[in-house]
């Protein structure tokens, strides 16, 4: 899958409710300029009405990848629709997870927006101080 | 007992310096004479986490638990435990943990601190080191707990993951 096709997956699902608002947008700009898309590329899909099936990731680790990142965007404005949440079940089955992460997840979700606990967000370390180099075998 | 006090005070003030530096908020969940624990959330990349800091006295470690917002349910523990354990080895600076009684899951990363200098370096290295490396395995650790997925190619995924922005 290319960064344009990531980016459409999102638009896709922010169009779901039909009204993507003004923090939806500027958190698929986020990703888009997170993914190395340029300033046009993203006004280009973000304004584009993708009526198409997604095509979808076939590694399980990048669906997981995709899955959070529509949540994300789903929570992104502080609100959990009935619309969205639906939207998002779908788009969970079809990337294969069983319904129990989902539910689990939704949970945490809507804790989470219920509370209003303040998320601290990772900071931006550079990718070769990320992970240090795994060791090996000695014999 | 003054001793013990200035020493858990000294590190205590190096950790809540280090998390304000980053604009942190956090809570302190204990505040003993021997020992203090903080926590945050901190939104990873993939995951919504909560970070636990544990400082003990007299032991001088200082202890970094990154807890997984999902816990393992009973029917998935042994294959999550096997890509834990692959997913270990050759890890430097922690490791991965799980409750087999709850399912929960956990990133540890500990280390023990004297009064000198470099302690705050020290402990960022060792904050980052257990965040990113949370980072990088969840979305493996939820591939093999709710796809099905076997834990050997949940690993190799997680190696040639190529970031969307490479492409």
């Amino acid at each position: 899958m290319n960064k344009k096709q990531y980016l459409q997956i999102l638009v896709y699902f922010a169009q779901a409710d039909n009204d993507p608002d003004e923090i939806e947008i500027d958190f698929i700009r986020q990703v888009g300029i997170r993914i190395g898309l340029e300033g046009s590329e993203i006004d280009e899909i973000i304004e584009s009405n993708p009526n198409w099936e997604p095509d979808l990731p076939k590694s399980e680790v990048e669906r997981f990848i995709l899955f959070d990142d529509i949540l994300d965007l789903i929570a992104v404005d502080s609100k959990l629709t009935e619309r969205e949440e639906i939207e998002a079940r779908k788009i969970a089955k079809k990337l294969g997870f069983l319904s129990t992460m989902v539910d689990e997840i939704f949970k945490n979700l809507r804790k989470r927006l219920t509370e209003g606990i303040a998320l601290n967000k990772l900071p931006d370390i550079g990718p070769n101080k990320r992970n240090p180099t795994p060791y090996g075998k000695y014999n | 007992m003054a001793q013990i006090n200035e020493t858990l005070l000294h590190m205590v003030n190096t950790i809540s310096s280090v998390i304000e530096n980053l604009g942190y908020d956090y809570q302190i969940l204990v505040d003993d004479p021997t020992i203090t624990v903080f926590r945050m959330a901190i939104a990873l990349e993939h995951a919504k986490t909560d970070c636990i800091i544990d400082v003990r006295i007299p032991d001088k470690i200082v202890a970094v638990f990154i807890i997984s917002p999902v816990s393992a349910p009973e029917s998935g523990r042994k294959r999550v435990s096997e890509f834990l354990t692959m997913a270990n080895y050759g890890l430097i600076l922690g490791g991965f943990e799980m409750d087999m009684d709850d399912g929960e899951l956990r990133y540890k990363s500990s280390f023990i601190y004297e009064n000198e200098v470099g302690e705050e370096y020290e402990f960022k290295q060792h904050l980052f080191n257990a965040l990113y490396t949370m980072d990088r395995y969840f979305p493996g650790i939820m591939a093999v707990l709710f796809t099905g997925l076997e834990p050997r190619v949940a690993i190799s995924q997680i190696n040639n993951y190529i970031d969307p922005k490479m492409n």
